[in-house]
């Protein structure tokens, strides 16, 4: 099983930086997410982790550190959270870590909802960056 | 009448050129869209609070033009077409969008804006659950997650008209108001 790892882009549209790491277990999204083909684009992330807990089955922490998502990607990430749940359920130390920048209680209200939206646990870090 | 606005002279003052930040009226591609997502973070760069409500607000306002629209332009590659404003007045800023509709349209659009403005903030919240988590309803496609992120960032009512231009079609502005 290998790494994916999307080189986070702003242009026509914009791409998340992710970063998942198969040998660490450390997974990151970071940056802007408004795609052309939002589905297949977390696709590739839902299946990473599928074939993470099929075949590593070990600790998984996953940091989003997303600053702006459009309503296609709100979608799609409820998918991920709800993927996470799956193996957690399976037993597997799962955390999941939603990173926002201070004074947005903007996006901090969003990740709420989507752990609401996945009946998921989250912790809620501020910070910079 | 729009809501936010206690008479249409007070919406008319937002048009005029000394309080307008930002206009476009024309095709809506994604590249425009993303074009003028840069120009409103570069003249809200001053101010984080405000860029970053604006941009994720018309982020959603602006591809629901991009979606809905039925306007087309009949030159080059057909796209759709609509109207963009940031303006302001001593307190707020506002964002404004226009595009033509089918008239049949109409009383859902209303609806749904009656709805979300309705209620409260938790209210909102369980409401965009529902409708992000339900099969899509052939009609709104899901728009009203876009009404609804605006009106929870914007913390105010959204403001909604709907002019009809003949029975095939009318022409549909928002408002959106966010305190300075």
């Amino acid at each position: 099983m290998e790494n994916l790892y999307i080189e986070g882009a702003k242009g026509e549209f914009y791409t998340p930086l992710v970063n998942l790491n198969v040998s660490t277990g450390i997974c990151e999204m970071s940056g802007e997410s408004y795609l052309e083909y939002t589905g297949e684009f977390y696709a590739q992330i839902t299946q990473w982790i599928r074939n993470y807990a099929q075949e590593i089955k070990k600790q998984l922490i996953f940091n989003f550190k997303l600053t702006y998502f459009n309503t296609s990607s709100f979608k799609a990430l409820l998918g991920v959270l709800k993927v996470l749940k799956e193996y957690r359920a399976q037993g597997a130390d799962v955390s999941i870590n939603w990173f926002y920048p201070p004074d947005d209680e903007d996006i901090l209200r969003e990740a709420q909802d989507l752990a609401e939206g996945a009946a998921v646990e989250m912790n809620y870090i501020e910070q910079s960056f | 009448m729009l809501q936010n606005f206690s008479s249409l002279s007070e919406y008319m003052q937002l048009m005029l050129p000394e309080n307008i930040v930002l206009s476009y009226k024309g095709p809506i591609t994604t590249s425009l869209i993303s074009g003028l997502n840069q120009e409103i973070q570069t003249k809200f760069k001053d101010n984080p609070r405000i860029n970053r409500k604006l941009t994720s607000i018309y982020m959603e306002l602006a591809q629901n033009i991009f979606y809905y629209s039925v306007e087309i332009n009949q030159f080059g590659e057909g796209d759709k077409v609509g109207m963009i404003v940031v303006s302001q007045d001593i307190d707020n800023y506002y964002l404004i969008t226009g595009n033509l509709i089918e008239t049949k349209q109409g009383d859902f659009l209303k609806q749904q804006a009656e709805k979300i403005n309705s209620l409260d903030v938790e209210g909102l919240r369980k409401y965009r659950l529902e409708i992000v988590e339900s099969p899509i309803n052939p009609q709104s496609k899901g728009a009203g997650v876009g009404l609804i992120k605006a009106c929870l960032v914007s913390e105010n009512a959204v403001g909604v008209d709907i002019q009809m231009i003949d029975e095939h079609l009318s022409f549909y502005t928002i408002i959106i108001k966010i305190k300075k």
